[in-house]
């Protein structure tokens, strides 16, 4: 696992020659100039090149001219045609921080923006640890799952449920958990999940081509104050049922495996 | 008309008398005192290599020769269907090409009627060729006689488009070399090719390509390119209306002074070619500033002192590949879109398919996966509603029959994750354990232990470290406004959108 800091007029450099502008999970507003920055491209990407070239990632050889490094080229291919990639994004008050997840070829990039403005680019050995490394941004809980407890529902049952939980009305909430199949003290730990998390995001497996998410495999996750990670999560279409499920960071890292996987041999 | 192999043979039947003559001269060298000298074991040893050699000669063009007939007959059955279109065809201007291919076709079967067939081989490529451009002139005519929405109604691609967006095509592409880029004469050809063509020119702008460039292809051949390429002009006008694009720019040589005839624009020019059946240098006017990527292409020189990517980095050629697929695609109705997979791929998930249950049979899911006859049978069957239910069904059914594969590798992660020390130190003890068994082993045994342990230590040391790394990195992660965020959704597809904002719902809201 290397990490590295990027600005994002180097980004931008490099996104330029694969003609690409959108990178899924930020779109390309990240990548533009700043109104700060005087908002003007030419001194954008002279600036952008300046920095690789300083950083040693654009480098110019008498018989191969000017190329970015191997391990560059690799990383900007993840991000600008990946087949996989997974979306972090946690809550914080009534904002987020995202971390995005780059599966193209044989490269896993992970990536996301920090204070400074700069973007922190992650190189994984594999889909495993990339994947830990969302469940430990989502803050899941450490403890393995010991009951498995799963609740299938409808999505307009969960949202009065979540409604209800988010809005004060606790009992009623948990009587409607209850009601869907779920035992007391479980309710209770949704409810709390719902209503007070100690963390709380959404995960989403965005399968892509041609530089679009074409179909997407999403979870809310959210953990409640006691430490238990509940993930919520449509197994089908948004038709189908809305799944409520006891989760973990063991747990949680092994569906996202099990869906990459199921997903490989559905399109291989 | 001779053939070789008749002097082949005659070859061939000289190497029993030589032989003959071999033993008569050892035997002369005995008979005077029964031992044969050295004088006449040298002259028996060169009679005897050059029998050798001979021999050797006549197995080698034997060899050819058979591999020529063999090739031949090949060739042959292609041209068939090929001779069978050309006699057929009724087009009047056609008729002298007619006649001189039927010449061509004697000309070749007598040359294998002679067997010789390095000669019928290559009468029947120049044969191929002939036949190919003739039917490519054919259809050119016919295509002239489209009206322009005819043309928006027809594929003018080639039978190769989907190889042309293959991982190995970029491949090959990434070494590939054009004949004459980068050369004043080609730029030059260009500029006049782009100026439009007529009666009077044409002849000649099109032979001095040919001698930049070729050949292959001849004059003749790239004179039909460029009757494509004018009907390809006219389908790029129309369907380019009915799409609501604007025509591709020109190159603006002031910002650009080498970019026409240069490596990159024939490298983007050879990817429109090949799904399009036309050589690169005309492909390359379909569009012309395609295959100039990078932030360069804005910039007034001067401004950006430094030089352009080379265009072999893969990261400027997925660029100028991109901007191929999106020409054809937004004046063409073409292409399969960039889309290939790269076969590495799989290796970095690992263990991801191994944690499947050997149970999961393909069988059982073939209505579940989009077979194309499980959706046309169910789309005759019922419409959409009843497909989407059928697979919402199986789906939460396959999700559910998972549960036990999901345990089993939740119980691995936790062990990557968590239980990492408990791991390595049973690693230690299983290699302390054989260690201490193999006392008397040899050293480099226990090595290749110690690598081993390593190794897996370092495997599972990533996990551990990605995920504590991920719980750091919170702290270090900017705070968006959900507004921001959700500006980033440009390039997620509207049914996937659909649901991420359904269960985003149940956090934000």
């Amino acid at each position: 696992m290397t990490t590295i800091k990027m600005h994002p007029s180097e980004l931008a450099y490099a996104f330029s020659y694969s003609e690409t502008v959108d990178i899924i999970g930020w779109g390309r507003d990240p990548f533009l100039p700043t109104t700060q920055a005087d908002g003007d491209p030419k001194a954008w990407y002279a600036d952008g090149a300046a920095r690789l070239s300083a950083a040693g990632r654009l480098v110019e050889t008498p018989d191969k001219g000017l190329n970015f490094t191997e391990e560059l080229t690799a990383g900007v291919l993840a991000l600008v045609d990946p087949a996989l990639v997974l979306l972090v994004e946690r809550k914080e008050g009534k904002g987020l921080r995202r971390l995005t997840i780059h599966m193209g070829h044989d490269t896993v990039l992970g990536m996301s923006h920090t204070p400074d403005g700069m973007f922190e680019l992650t190189r994984y050995a594999d889909l495993t640890a990339a994947t830990a490394a969302c469940v430990g941004f989502l803050g899941a809980a450490r403890m393995p799952v010991q009951a498995g407890a799963r609740i299938e529902s409808t999505q307009d049952a969960l949202k009065e449920v979540h409604q209800l939980a988010t809005s004060g009305q606790s009992d009623k909430a948990i009587a409607n958990l209850v009601k869907l199949g779920a035992s007391a003290p479980d309710a209770a730990s949704i409810q709390r999940a719902i209503a007070e998390p100690s963390a709380a995001g959404v995960l989403s497996l965005l399968f892509c081509s041609d530089n679009v998410a074409r179909s997407a495999k999403p979870f809310s996750v959210m953990t409640a104050p006691e430490d238990e990670t509940w993930i919520l999560f449509p197994p089908a279409s948004l038709e189908g049922p809305m799944v409520i499920e006891r989760s973990s960071v063991s747990a949680l890292t092994a569906r996202v495996m099990i869906e990459v996987a199921i997903w490989l041999r559905l399109t291989e | 008309m001779t053939s070789n192999i008749s002097t082949i043979r005659a070859a061939e039947a000289k190497i029993p008398r030589w032989r003959e003559q071999l033993r008569a001269l050892r035997n002369e060298g005995l008979a005077d005192d029964g031992v044969v000298d050295a004088e006449e074991q040298a002259e028996i040893d060169l009679v005897e290599s050059q029998i050798d050699s001979a021999q050797r000669l006549i197995a080698t063009r034997l060899q050819a020769w058979e591999a020529n007939k063999r090739a031949y007959e090949q060739l042959r059955s292609g041209l068939e269907t090929g001779l069978g279109e050309v006699a057929r065809c009724e087009v009047a201007a056609l008729s002298g090409d007619q006649r001189a291919i039927a010449d061509s076709a004697t000309q070749v079967t007598q040359a294998a009627t002679a067997e010789d067939y390095a000669l019928a081989v290559s009468l029947a490529n120049g044969l191929t060729r002939a036949i190919e451009l003739f039917l490519q002139q054919v259809e050119n005519e016919r295509l002239n006689g489209l009206t322009d929405e005819e043309l928006t109604e027809i594929s003018l691609s080639d039978d190769a488009i989907e190889e042309v967006f293959s991982e190995e095509y970029m491949r090959e592409l990434m070494t590939m070399e054009f004949r004459g880029e980068g050369t004043p004469e080609l730029r030059d050809v260009i500029k006049e090719i782009e100026k439009g063509l007529s009666s009077t020119n044409r002849t000649e702008v099109i032979g001095d390509l040919a001698e930049i460039v070729g050949t292959p292809p001849s004059a003749a051949e790239l004179d039909a390119d460029y009757e494509r390429f004018l009907v390809l002009c006219r389908q790029r006008d129309a369907i380019g209306d009915e799409n609501n694009q604007t025509e591709p720019d020109d190159v603006d040589e002031e910002k650009h002074p080498d970019f026409v005839g240069s490596h990159e624009q024939l490298m983007f020019g050879k990817v429109l070619g090949d799904a399009l059946g036309i050589h690169e240098v005309f492909a390359t006017l379909l569009s012309p500033t395609g295959g100039l990527v990078g932030p360069g292409n804005d910039l007034i020189p001067g401004v950006m002192a430094s030089p352009h990517l080379s265009p072999d980095n893969p990261v400027a050629l997925h660029g100028t590949v991109h901007d191929a697929a999106g020409y054809l695609q937004s004046f063409h109705n073409e292409g399969p879109g960039y889309n290939y997979r790269d076969s590495d791929f799989e290796d970095a998930l690992i263990g991801a398919i191994d944690l499947l249950p050997d149970s999961w049979g393909a069988d059982a899911l073939l209505p579940l996966t989009g077979q194309a006859s499980g959706i046309y049978y169910w789309t005759m069957e019922a419409g959409d509603e009843y497909i989407e239910a059928r697979f919402d069904e199986g789906i939460v059914a396959l999700e559910q029959a998972l549960a036990d594969a999901r345990n089993g590798a939740s119980d691995q992660i936790d062990q990557i994750v968590f239980a990492i020390e408990e791991a390595k130190q049973d690693l230690s003890d299983r290699a302390e354990a054989l260690r201490d068994d193999m006392v008397d082993a040899a050293e480099e045994v226990e090595e290749d232990l110690r690598d081993l342990v390593d190794e897996v230590e370092n495997e599972l040391l990533e996990a551990r470290d990605a995920f504590e790394d991920g719980v750091d990195r919170v702290a270090r992660s900017a705070v968006e406004t959900y507004e921001e965020a959700s500006a980033a959704a440009r390039s997620i597809g509207e049914g996937a959108m659909e649901k991420l904002n359904a269960v985003a719902n149940f956090i934000w809201n």
